[in-house]
C-alpha cells in the first residue's frame, strides 16, 4: 500500500509537468555520450557510406534547387511536418545540441551536410535530401536517380525513415507500409 | 545442249573469268564506295551536330540572354529563389521555370513598376525591396528596371530566400536585411549591364552574319541556310540579296553534287531543333570534294582491272587457239603420211612375190598389160621373156624346199641385177620368171636372154655349203600388130620355152611369125 502510493505521488509530480511528459527521453538523448545517429550512414552500411563520401560526387543543394523541377512536391513538403522538425527543436530549447540534429535536419553528420543554425541555415528541418541523400548528382545527371537512398531503392530509402522513426521516438505512425506510401505523393497530409 | 559446252569449253571457262573478274572489281569498287561514302555521312554527322549546336546555342542565346547561366555566375553568393527577366512589356523573356518564357508575368510589382515607365517621376523610384511569401517561402522581393538613359530594356523579378532570418537574432535581422540588400543591388547591376550590352550585340549581329562566320571558321562546311517550316530560307551563309535565290533547287538530303565553284557538295536537310517540334529545317551542304576524287579513282581502278581482265583473256584465248591450230594441222600432215605410207606399204605387199622380192603374178600381168598397150599405141618394140628354171623338182627332192627357195631367191636377184632400170621382171609362179624387155627389138632381146640363160647357167647357188647348180630354158616373143591382148604375146613366148624345153633345155627359143626355133648366136657363145 505504501509503495502504490508512493508511486501515485511520484506520478502525479509527473502529471503536474504535464508539458514536458517527454521531456524524459529528450534529456537522456541530449546527454548521451553516444554519437547521434547518422541515418544514412545507417542505412547504407558504413562501407558503402564512407565510399559514397569519398567518391566526390555528392553534395547538398537545398531543396530551393527541387522546387526549379519539383514544384508541387516542394509546396506539399513546405506543410508536412518534416519541414517544420527544427523548429520542434528549436521548441523545445536544444538548438545547439548536436544529439538532436542528426533527425531534425538534413545531412547532419554527412560531408556538406547541416552544421549548425548559423552556419548552415538552409539545411535546417528535414528537406528532400534529407531522406533521399545529397541531390548533386541527380542533378547533374538531369534524369531518374542519382540518389543515394533514392526511390528506386525502397529497402534503403525504408531504413532511413526506420533509423529515426525507431522504437524509442517513432510514434508518428502505426502503420509504417501505409505511412511511406503516404509519401509518395506530393502532399502527405491530404488523404 | 552438253556438246555445245564440249565444243566450246575453254571460251565458257574465259568468259567466266573475265565475268568473275569484273565482278570483283566492281563489287570491290561498290563496297569501297560504301566505306567512303559511311565516313562521309560519319563526318557529316559530326560537323551537323556541331553546326546545330551552335545556330541552337545563337538561338537560345539571341532569344533568352542566356540568362540563368549569366545569374549562377554572377550571383555572389546570394541565396536566389526566383530570377526571371521580362521586357518591356511585361513577357517573360527568362525565368527558371521554363513554362512561364513567353507570357506575361502577373505580379503587383510588376505591374506598379510597368506603370511607373509612364510616369518620369517613379521611373526612377523602381527598384524598392519588399518582403513577401512566395511558395511558402519567406523571400526579399525587388522588380529592377534593366535601363539606360531614359530607355527601358526590360524588367528583372528577383527574390532572395531569407528562411534563414528565423535563425538570426531578432536583434541583429535589420543590419543583415540591409547587408543583403546591398548585396542583392550589386548582383542586379551587374545582371542589367550584362542584358544590356547583350541585347545591343544582337541588335547589330543577325543570323546570317552569324551563320557566314561559322562557315568561315568551320572546316568543310561549305553553307548553312535555315528554313522555316512552310519552306522559306529565312536565313543562310550564302547572301540572298546577292544570289536573288530563296530556295536553291535540287537541294536534296544525303545527296552529292557538283557547285558552281567547282567542288563537290554533300547536301543535308535535317530538323533544326533535335525534336524537330517547330518545323524549322536547317540546310548544310559539306564539302565532299575529297569524296569524289575517292570515288572516281576506284572506278577507275576498277575499269582498268575488268579492262586488263579482258586483255589477258583474250590473249590467253588467242594463243591456246594459235596452238591447237597447229597441232591439228601437223597432225593431218602426220596422218596424211602415215597413210601414204600404208598405202604405198600395201600397194607394195599386193604387188610383191614374199620370196624373191620381185614383182608377183598379178603385178607382173598388169604391168604387162600397160606395157603392150604403151607399146600398141607408141608403136614401140616391146619383147617378152619366159625364163624356166630345167629339172627344178630334182633341186627340191634333193637338196630340200630350202635349197629350192634359195636358188629362186638367188636367181631372181641375178637377173634383176642384169636388167636395165627400165626393163621389168617378176615370179610367174613356180620356178617361172618373166621379163618385160621395152623398147628393144627381138634380136636385142633374145641376146639378153642369152646373157640371163649363162648368168643362171655360170655360177652354182651356194646353200648351206652344198653348191645347186640350175640351168635355165628362155621363151622369147616380140609383140606384133596382130596380137588382140598381151595373153597372145605371152602364149607365144610360152610356146617358145616349150620349144627350148623340147630340145634339151638351157637353151633361148623364140617364135616369130608362128613358128618357134632356137637362137644360136654366134658371138654370144664366144663369150
Amino acid at each position: 500500500m505504501r509503495k502504490l502510493s508512493l508511486s501515485l505521488l511520484i506520478s502525479l509530480l509527473f502529471i503536474g509537468q504535464a508539458g514536458y511528459a517527454l521531456d524524459a527521453r529528450i534529456e537522456a538523448q541530449a546527454i548521451s555520450p553516444n554519437a547521434p545517429t547518422i541515418p544514412l550512414k545507417s542505412a547504407l552500411g558504413e562501407k558503402v557510406f564512407n565510399e559514397a563520401m569519398a567518391s566526390g560526387k555528392y553534395s547538398f543543394a537545398t531543396n530551393a534547387k527541387c522546387r526549379l523541377c519539383h514544384r508541387d512536391f516542394f509546396l506539399g513538403r513546405k506543410q508536412d511536418v518534416h519541414d517544420h522538425a527544427f523548429s520542434k527543436v528549436l521548441k523545445a530549447g536544444h538548438g545547439e545540441t548536436s544529439q538532436c540534429f542528426g533527425c531534425h535536419t538534413t545531412g547532419y553528420g554527412v560531408k556538406g551536410g547541416f552544421k549548425s543554425a548559423i552556419l548552415t541555415p538552409r539545411l535546417a528541418n528535414v528537406q528532400c535530401e534529407g531522406c533521399h541523400g545529397p541531390g548533386s548528382e541527380h542533378i547533374r545527371r538531369n534524369a531518374k536517380g542519382g540518389f543515394l537512398a533514392g526511390t528506386d531503392r525502397p529497402e534503403i530509402l525504408k531504413k532511413m525513415c526506420l533509423t529515426c522513426h525507431n522504437q524509442r521516438w517513432g510514434n508518428a505512425f502505426d502503420d509504417f507500409e501505409a505511412a511511406y506510401d503516404s509519401y509518395k505523393t506530393a502532399k502527405p497530409g491530404d488523404k | 545442249m552438253t556438246d555445245f559446252f564440249k565444243r566450246h569449253n575453254i571460251s565458257i571457262q574465259l568468259g567466266l573469268l573475265i565475268a568473275s573478274l569484273c565482278f570483283f572489281s566492281f563489287y570491290n569498287y561498290v563496297s569501297q564506295k560504301e566505306v567512303f561514302l559511311k565516313q562521309l555521312q560519319s563526318n557529316s554527322s559530326d560537323l551537323l551536330q556541331s553546326v546545330r549546336s551552335s545556330v541552337n546555342k545563337f538561338n537560345s542565346i539571341e532569344k533568352t540572354l542566356s540568362l540563368n547561366t549569366l545569374v549562377s555566375t554572377i550571383s555572389f553568393n546570394l541565396d536566389i529563389f526566383e530570377f526571371r527577366y521580362l521586357d518591356n512589356n511585361g513577357v517573360v523573356v527568362s525565368s527558371m521555370f521554363e513554362d512561364e518564357v513567353g507570357k506575361p508575368y502577373a505580379h503587383p510589382g510588376i505591374e506598379l513598376a510597368l506603370q511607373a515607365v509612364g510616369d518620369s517621376a517613379q521611373f526612377y523610384s523602381m527598384g524598392q525591396y519588399y518582403v513577401e511569401e512566395r511558395d511558402l517561402t519567406n523571400v526579399m522581393a525587388v522588380s529592377f528596371p534593366v535601363r539606360e538613359d531614359d530607355r527601358l530594356f526590360g524588367i528583372i523579378d528577383l527574390a532572395v530566400d531569407i528562411t534563414d532570418f528565423d535563425y538570426i537574432p531578432a536583434t541583429s535581422r535589420d543590419v543583415v536585411m540591409q547587408r543583403l540588400q546591398i548585396d542583392t543591388t550589386n548582383t542586379l547591376n551587374a545582371i542589367a549591364g550584362s542584358i544590356i550590352s547583350r541585347t545591343k550585340v544582337f541588335e547589330t549581329l543577325n543570323m546570317p552574319d552569324f551563320l557566314a562566320a561559322l562557315v568561315a571558321q568551320t572546316k568543310g562546311v561549305l553553307e548553312v541556310s535555315l528554313m522555316d517550316a512552310s519552306g522559306l530560307i529565312y536565313s543562310s551563309s550564302r547572301s540572298l540579296s546577292l544570289t536573288g535565290e530563296s530556295l536553291r533547287a535540287g537541294f536534296v538530303s544525303g545527296s552529292i553534287r557538283q557547285r558552281v565553284d567547282g567542288l563537290s557538295e554533300y547536301t543535308l536537310q535535317v530538323p533544326l531543333n533535335p525534336q524537330g517540334s517547330d518545323g524549322h529545317m536547317m540546310l548544310l551542304a559539306i564539302d565532299a570534294s575529297d569524296y569524289v576524287v575517292n570515288e572516281r579513282k576506284l572506278f577507275f581502278t576498277a575499269l582498268a582491272t575488268s579492262l586488263m581482265a579482258i586483255i589477258v583473256s583474250v590473249t590467253i584465248a588467242y594463243a591456246i587457239y594459235t596452238i591447237n591450230l597447229r597441232r591439228a594441222r601437223e597432225e593431218n600432215i602426220r596422218l596424211e603420211h602415215m597413210v601414204v605410207e600404208r598405202t604405198d606399204e600395201l600397194r607394195r605387199i599386193s604387188q610383191t612375190d614374199k620370196l624373191t622380192g620381185l614383182a608377183n603374178r598379178c603385178h607382173l600381168e598388169e604391168q604387162l598389160d600397160i606395157e603392150f598397150k604403151r607399146a600398141g599405141r607408141y608403136k614401140t618394140p616391146l619383147t617378152l621373156a619366159v625364163l624356166d628354171l630345167d629339172f627344178f623338182k630334182q633341186v627340191n627332192d634333193v637338196h630340200g624346199h630350202l635349197a629350192g627357195d634359195a636358188v629362186l631367191r638367188e636367181i631372181g636377184s641375178r637377173i634383176r641385177a642384169e636388167l636395165r632400170e627400165t626393163d621389168f621382171v617378176g615370179r610367174y609362179g613356180g620356178e617361172e620368171f618373166v621379163v618385160i624387155f621395152t623398147n628393144i627389138d627381138l634380136p636385142t632381146s633374145l641376146k639378153m636372154a642369152e646373157i640371163l640363160r649363162r648368168l643362171v647357167e655360170g655360177s652354182p647357188v651356194h646353200f648351206e655349203g652344198q653348191d645347186v647348180a640350175v640351168t635355165a630354158s628362155i621363151g622369147v616373143a616380140e609383140i606384133k600388130y596382130s596380137h588382140e591382148t598381151y595373153k597372145t604375146l605371152f602364149a607365144e613366148a610360152d610356146s617358145a620355152l616349150y620349144h627350148a624345153k623340147e630340145n634339151g633345155r638351157n637353151r633361148v627359143a623364140y617364135t616369130e611369125e608362128g613358128r618357134a626355133s632356137l637362137f644360136v648366136d654366134t658371138k654370144l657363145s664366144e663369150l
